[in-house]
C-alpha cells in the first residue's frame, strides 16, 4: 500500500472513530464507584483498629506470659535475681492451681493445644472485627 | 488554564482527600467503560469491570509514580482486569477474517458519506466488534484518545513494533468489515 493510500485510510479511520464517540456508563456510576472508595476508606480504618488492640494485647499477654514461663522453670523472676517469688505467693498459688488443673485435665499433647489456641485467637479476632463494625 | 491536570487531583486524593478522586472517575470513565465494553462485548460485565478498575487504581494510587499519564496506568488496570475476566470466562474473542483482507479504501468511504451520522455510527461499532479485542483497544487508544504508541505499549504490555504492526492491521480489518457490512445491507434493501 503507498504511503498516500496508507495516510487516507488512517484520516478515514480517525474521522469515523471520532465520529463514533464514546460508550457511557449508567448514570449513578461514579456514586457507586464512590461507595466503593468509602467501603475501602473503612475496611482500612478497621484494619488499623484491629491491629491497634492486638498491638494492646500483646503488650499485656507477652510480658505476663513471660513471667510466667521463669516462676514455672523455677527462675528468679527478673534477670537480675530480684524475686518476687515470695512477695506474690498467694496471688502466684491461684495462677498455679488453674495451670494445674487445666494440665491434669487435658493432659493432650501440644499440638493439638497449639491447634486450640490458634483457633481461639482467630475466634477472638473475628469478634474484634465484629464488635468494631457494630460500633461503625 | 481551564483544565487541571490529573496529577493536583491525585495529590488531593492521597493528602487524605477522598472526594478528589469523584474528579478523576467522572473525567475517565467513558474512556474507561468503553475500553471494558468493546473487550467484554457485554455491558453489565463491563460496568462492573470499569468499576473495579476505579477501585483498584484507588488502592493502588500510592504506587502510581507519575512517570506516564494517569489515564495510561489506569487504561493497563482496565486492559489487565478485562483480559482476567476473559480468561476466566473462557472468552477468547478472536477476530474474523484473521488473514487475506484487502483494502480499497474509496470503497466505503464513498459510502459512508452517503450516510445518516446515526446509521454511520453504528455500522463502526459493528465493524469494530468483529476486531480481536487487543485490535479493538489500539485502535480506541489511539484514534479516540490520542494515546501514543508507546503509551499503547505500556497499557497493552506489547512491543511498540508490535503495536504498529496492530494498529496497520486492526485499521485495515475495520475498512475490510466496513466495506462488508455496508455491502450486506445495500443488498438487504435492493
Amino acid at each position: 500500500m503507498s504511503q498516500h493510500a496508507h495516510n487516507k485510510l488512517d484520516q478515514q479511520t480517525r474521522q469515523w472513530m471520532q465520529q463514533t464517540g464514546l460508550d457511557q456508563p449508567a448514570g449513578d456510576f461514579t456514586q457507586r464507584v464512590m461507595q466503593g472508595v468509602e467501603m475501602q476508606k473503612r475496611l482500612a480504618h478497621l484494619k488499623d483498629k484491629r491491629s491497634n488492640i492486638w498491638n494492646i494485647l500483646l503488650a499485656v499477654i507477652v510480658p505476663a506470659a513471660y513471667f510466667f514461663y521463669r516462676y514455672m522453670s523455677g527462675a528468679p523472676l527478673l534477670p537480675g535475681g530480684f524475686n518476687l517469688q515470695t512477695e506474690l505467693q498467694p496471688y502466684i498459688n491461684i495462677f498455679q492451681l488453674l495451670f494445674s488443673k487445666i494440665t491434669l485435665d487435658l493432659s493432650a499433647p501440644i499440638v493439638p493445644l497449639g491447634i486450640l489456641a490458634i483457633i481461639t485467637l482467630l475466634v477472638f479476632d473475628r469478634l474484634i472485627i465484629r464488635s468494631l463494625s457494630l460500633h461503625k | 488554564m481551564g483544565h487541571i491536570q490529573d496529577e493536583y487531583y491525585i495529590d488531593r486524593v492521597l493528602q487524605g482527600d477522598h472526594s478528589s478522586y469523584a474528579i478523576l472517575v467522572e473525567r475517565h470513565k467513558d474512556m474507561v467503560y468503553t475500553l471494558a465494553s468493546r473487550m467484554l462485548k457485554n455491558r453489565e460485565e463491563a460496568e462492573e469491570v470499569a468499576q473495579d478498575a476505579f477501585l483498584k487504581a484507588f488502592r493502588s494510587l500510592k504506587r502510581f509514580r507519575k512517570e506516564s499519564r494517569f489515564s495510561t496506568w489506569l487504561y493497563r488496570i482496565v486492559y489487565n482486569l478485562c483480559v482476567s475476566h476473559l480468561r476466566k470466562n473462557k472468552k477468547q474473542v478472536q477476530s474474523l477474517d484473521d488473514n487475506n483482507y484487502h483494502v480499497d479504501p474509496e470503497d466505503p468511504h464513498q459510502k459512508m458519506d452517503q450516510l445518516e451520522a446515526s446509521d454511520r455510527s453504528r455500522f463502526i461499532r459493528q465493524a469494530l466488534e468483529r476486531l480481536g479485542y487487543d485490535e479493538q483497544t489500539i485502535i480506541t487508544l489511539y484514534y479516540q484518545d490520542d494515546q501514543s504508541i508507546a503509551e499503547i505499549a505500556e497499557v497493552t504490555l506489547l512491543t511498540q513494533a508490535n503495536v504498529k504492526v496492530k494498529l496497520y492491521r486492526a485499521r485495515q480489518k475495520l475498512h475490510q468489515h466496513l466495506g462488508n457490512i455496508l455491502n450486506h445491507e445495500i443488498n438487504s434493501l435492493l
